[in-house]
């Protein structure tokens, strides 16, 4: 049933949308796949994707036109609230958050007819291949090479820390084009698909035991030249061009409160949730993050209005992963002995991942533009040190 | 707080003027004086109508917004101005305001206008329930401490056969002076056996006066906001212009991010106060009332006094000088974050009414 072309959504009153939407994720997302520690493969929730798209509902921010769902902002953030709210996992979805937008934005009709309808059908999955062994923070410095061979680059070099690279077919690629031109204006924003011979990924097993992220080599890997995005050296802009209002959801406050339920379970289960020690140290948590929902919704209203992010919206993405860390912290602080046990143990009548939180909060501070590089944007954009 | 409307603008901007004229020479002039402020001054902003801003416009105010208001007290703290408005055109006020006694109306009238200076006197504010003050057989008896302004005109004293108007110069009533750490002064008064006749009653309850408390807690949080802006404006500049190893400190990476934790600090309290602020317009019942108190109130304790403490350590001994205006806004910081309950007192009283809160799990 696709009712991507025939539904006005945004004819609907917010409530009503809200209902109808919660209502389907209610009805059909499978329960064993709400909440979990980890970022589920592929394999695990593509039924359900595969379900979304079906729907019409896999790319809810594309326009109509080219087959999403058209939404305005207000019902935007409405599906993503109520994904978050019932605990719905992510899969790769750069392909619907970034290369879909990109196409439509810089490419050509004839790139938008060959990518796009193999995006929402999920038959591509994008993985993103910015980040270098020697570009982090500092992404600008990358080295991966694509040389011009006749109608051909020829891509040599590595990326990393790229997000479950091992379920992709496609990876949207920053290279150097120009290697005489100063930092960001030598790059190109090249499609790759990760068939090519030549191309070799690693997954690297994280702290928590799971393999989301990994290394990507590419080995004088041959791309058409139709596989650029945009002009030219001008794949800095093209990239940065993306960083659009998606950036406010690292900063909601969701987490925050999914570690505090959590943490509440437990105390209930350990019985200690009288402590008067623990429940000042739970309540000073809890009042944080009412804080940081007041906070939160004023940039929420910017996005209602369809204004761009200021770059003070930096602020958020800072204060929601300290207070995630925090929270995850006070779990394995509440949980005493059990906090040395791995997955999903046994306290009082229930079941607790107590590691899970803090192996899901630890990261958050360092991707997305880690917390130091926030706090550069803020001191320099916004406090003009 | 941020201006919503043109008529929010205004009043920041009227206010903002208005309080130009608070030199850093006029707050200190004020210290360790009785009154510890102008009172030509509290007579300038009465015929401004500010005083009668939350006061209905049956009952001769100006029936305005508690946003409105805001816009006046947050541009106040920004100046660290030392008239008492939320103390006594808020706490004080809305007491009366709020009340059902026959002192009530003419009260409010002389209160409007700037002719009678009233404070609230409600001992053990974080709990009035466990008021000290007696009232038996037509007088009042006890004692009750940190009454601020200290020097007014009249007291509203909170029993819990209700609350009463009890003039300054009433026979049997005294006051001992306590200073605040910001210069300013508290009284701790002594009632025996004050006549307080039907016709001083004001609230023949404590519902009015324990909403007045909370409405004031958020009005204070916002004044403290204020401040906060204020203290982080002079810390930037600060960090910006001062030079050491032949560049701006402001150049330094580690005190840019200490800059960046004092502007997050900042951003908390203003937008927390600020959605405080607005739901007092909004139908509230008094638990949800009380517990935005609460919260507001906690927040604007906790950045404030982060901000304050780092602002100083920024500024160096520069900083911890009676002559540079910081130290004014430090010393109010200590003076406001214990007033109406601490971060301790709030928290604990948010867990004590807030609901089980809702498990995100499957």
């Amino acid at each position: 049933m696709n009712t991507s072309s025939t539904q006005d959504w945004n004819a609907l009153d917010d409530d009503a949308f809200r209902a109808l939407i919660r209502s389907r994720f209610e009805a059909d997302y499978p329960t064993h796949l709400r909440y979990t520690s980890r970022r589920l493969r592929w394999h695990e929730n593509g039924e359900w994707y595969r379900h979304m798209s079906a729907m019409g509902w896999i790319a809810p921010a594309w326009p109509v036109a080219h087959g999403g769902m058209g939404l305005s902002p207000t019902k935007l953030l409405i599906f993503h609230e109520e994904q978050e709210r019932w605990g719905i996992g992510r899969f790769q979805d750069h392909g619907i958050l970034m290369v879909g937008p990109v196409l439509i934005r810089f490419g050509t009709d004839a790139q938008r007819e060959r990518w796009l309808p193999h995006i929402l059908s999920c038959e591509h999955i994008w993985a993103q291949g910015y980040s270098e062994p020697n570009a982090g923070s500092d992404l600008a410095s990358l080295r991966t090479e694509a040389r011009i061979e006749g109608d051909e680059f020829v891509i040599t070099g590595q990326k990393i820390w790229t997000t479950l690279a091992q379920d992709a077919t496609h990876m949207f690629v920053l290279a150097r084009t120009d290697k005489q031109a100063k930092k960001q204006a030598g790059i190109s924003f090249i499609l790759v698909d990760l068939t090519s011979p030549g191309v070799r990924v690693r997954p690297i097993r994280d702290l928590a035991g799971h393999e989301e992220f990994n290394e990507v080599f590419f080995d004088h890997v041959r791309v058409p030249i139709d596989h650029l995005v945009g002009p030219l050296n001008a794949g800095w802009d093209v990239a940065k061009a993306l960083l659009g209002f998606e950036r406010i959801h690292i900063g909601s406050p969701k987490l925050p409160q999914y570690a505090l339920g959590i943490l509440a379970k437990l105390a209930q289960l350990r019985g200690c949730h009288t402590d008067p020690v623990f429940k000042a140290r739970f309540n000073a948590l809890r009042m944080d993050i009412e804080d940081h929902c007041d906070i939160y919704a004023r940039f929420v209203e910017i996005v209602k209005r369809g204004e761009p992010l200021p770059d003070e919206v930096s602020v958020l993405k800072i204060l929601a992963t300290e207070t995630f860390q925090r929270a995850a912290d006070l779990i394995l602080e509440t949980a005493g002995p059990a906090a040395q046990l791995h997955g999903s143990v046994p306290i009082g009548d229930g079941l607790v991942d107590l590691l899970g939180p803090f192996y899901k909060a630890m990261p958050a501070s360092i991707y997305g533009g880690s917390n130091e590089i926030q706090r550069n944007i803020l001191a320099k954009n916004v406090l003009h040190l | 707080m941020i201006p919503r409307t043109d008529q929010h603008r205004l009043l920041a901007d009227a206010a903002r003027e208005f309080s130009a004229e608070h030199t850093p020479a006029r707050l200190r002039a004020c210290r360790l004086r009785d009154p510890e402020f102008d009172r030509t001054i509290w007579t300038a902003i009465a015929q401004l109508g500010w005083l009668g801003l939350l006061v209905d416009e049956a009952d001769g105010g100006l029936g305005a917004t508690f946003e409105d208001m805001g816009q006046l007290v947050y541009a106040w703290g920004r100046a660290c101005a030392p008239e008492p408005l939320v103390a006594s055109a808020v706490l004080a006020l809305r007491t009366l305001a709020l009340g059902d006694g026959p002192a009530r109306s003419h009260l409010l009238q002389q209160c409007i206008d700037g002719s009678h200076l009233l404070a609230l006197a409600a001992d053990s504010i974080t709990d009035p329930t466990n008021i000290s003050v007696t009232y038996a057989q037509g007088v009042l008896n006890g004692t009750c401490r940190f009454v601020v302004p200290a020097h007014a005109d009249g007291y509203l004293v909170a029993t819990h056969a209700g609350v009463f108007h009890v003039l300054a110069n009433s026979s049997g009533f005294s006051l001992q002076r306590e200073t605040r750490a910001d210069g300013s002064a508290a009284a701790w008064i002594t009632l025996s056996n004050v006549a307080a006749p039907p016709v001083q009653r004001v609230a023949s309850n404590l519902n009015g006066c324990l909403q007045a408390i909370d409405e004031a807690r958020i009005l204070c949080a916002i004044e403290m906001s204020g401040m906060a802006a204020r203290m982080l404006e002079l810390t930037l500049e600060y960090l910006r212009t001062r030079e050491q190893f032949g560049q701006a400190i402001g150049r330094f990476q580690a005190l840019q991010h200490r800059a960046v934790d004092l502007y997050l600090a900042e951003q908390l309290a203003r937008d927390v106060t600020q959605a405080a602020c607005i739901a007092l317009d909004t139908p509230l019942d008094t638990t949800a009332r009380h517990l935005l108190a609460c919260r507001a109130k906690a927040r604007a304790n906790t950045s404030l006094n982060r901000i304050a403490r780092e602002a100083v350590q920024l500024h160096g001994a520069m900083g911890f000088t009676d002559e540079y205006q910081l130290g004014l806004y430090v010393n109010r910081t200590l003076t406001l974050s214990a007033w109406l309950g601490n971060t301790t007192d709030l928290q604990a009283e948010y867990a004590a009414h807030a609901n089980d809160i809702e498990v995100l799990s499957a």
